[in-house]
């Protein structure tokens, strides 16, 4: 795991991405794609489009409407050249023994972002769903 | 209850992860590791933030732990350890029984507004476990997060800058 910086700047604003419709959570490393954009940015494959390299700072959330669908894993920031930031925890189980935050944040210089499955707990993928995606970010320098 | 109002600025804020790593000790006052590299104004002391005046900063810190025992609860806050003060919004996590049947259940973040006009030339800040209950706790990080767990995602801290 790192963290990576990012290196280029242009622009002003707030941008998100959401999904209001449910997608399983089956795999590791799979985009969970969006389906909407903010104004501005378009939607390409799944990813928030920013038509050309921004740099950002992204936060990844996924919301789950029922216990059935509550998962044991985490979710990751990727732009188009990769991972920018190892997602968190999405949710704690009855009988956890490990917590944390339940969002992801990670910055790059790149045109698109993306909300992609992180490790899934092998015994959670068949149940598991979001009801709802977010990705929230902010152009920075 | 009151709420501070947004800042204006005609520049772009500026953004920073790192890690938040072991901290100096498992026990009240013990202080989460900063570790990384900034590309903002603030800089890493003693795994603690420095934050230079200039700019107002929103800082957020996130951590990761393993309470075997499941019998406690930690809370966490950023210290103006210029100040000798807890600033922001406290963390929470309860281990002791399912999230389900607690009786708090709040944001797992630790949070802090410093605005400029808080800094005299610069101040100093930490991320603190600032109590810590129950026993059994791992809070040491490793390569791929806590114990041999990888599926429970890393922990950072968030910096964002805004330029007076």
């Amino acid at each position: 795991m790192s963290y990576r910086q990012p290196t280029a700047a242009t622009g002003v604003g707030v941008f998100y991405g959401y999904r209001s419709t449910a997608v399983t959570i089956s795999t590791d490393n799979t985009k969970l794609p969006m389906t909407d954009a903010s104004t501005g940015n378009t939607i390409s494959s799944g990813s928030i489009d920013f038509g050309s390299s921004r740099k950002f700072f992204a936060c990844g959330e996924v919301r789950a409407d029922s216990i059935g669908d509550y998962q044991l894993g985490d979710i990751k920031i990727v732009a188009n050249d990769g991972e920018v930031a190892e997602g968190y925890q999405v949710r704690n189980n009855a009988t956890g023994t490990v917590c944390m935050d339940d969002a992801c944040y990670g910055t790059s210089s790149q045109s698109t972002v993306s909300l992609f499955t992180g490790e899934i707990l092998g015994s959670e993928a068949i149940t598991a769903e979001a009801n709802e995606l977010r990705v929230t970010g902010v152009f920075v320098s | 209850m009151s709420y501070v109002p947004s800042l204006l600025s005609s520049t772009n804020i500026r953004a920073d992860i790192i890690k938040a790593g072991t901290p100096t000790s498992a026990a009240v006052n013990g202080r989460f590791s900063l570790s990384g590299t900034i590309n903002g104004a603030a800089s890493i002391v003693s795994d603690r933030l420095r934050l230079t005046a200039g700019s107002s900063y929103h800082l957020e810190g996130s951590i990761l732990v393993q309470q075997t025992a499941k019998n406690g609860a930690i809370t966490w806050q950023w210290y103006d350890n210029t100040n000798s003060t807890y600033i922001g919004s406290e963390g929470y996590m309860n281990l002791a029984t399912s999230f389900g049947s607690v009786a708090r259940v709040s944001r797992r973040v630790a949070c802090a507004l410093v605005l400029d006009s808080d800094i005299s030339t610069s101040m100093d800040v930490e991320l603190r476990i600032k109590s810590l209950t129950g026993s059994a706790w791992n809070l040491t990080i490793t390569a791929s997060g806590i114990s041999t767990f990888n599926y429970v995602g890393y922990p950072s801290a968030r910096i964002l800058e805004i330029p007076t």
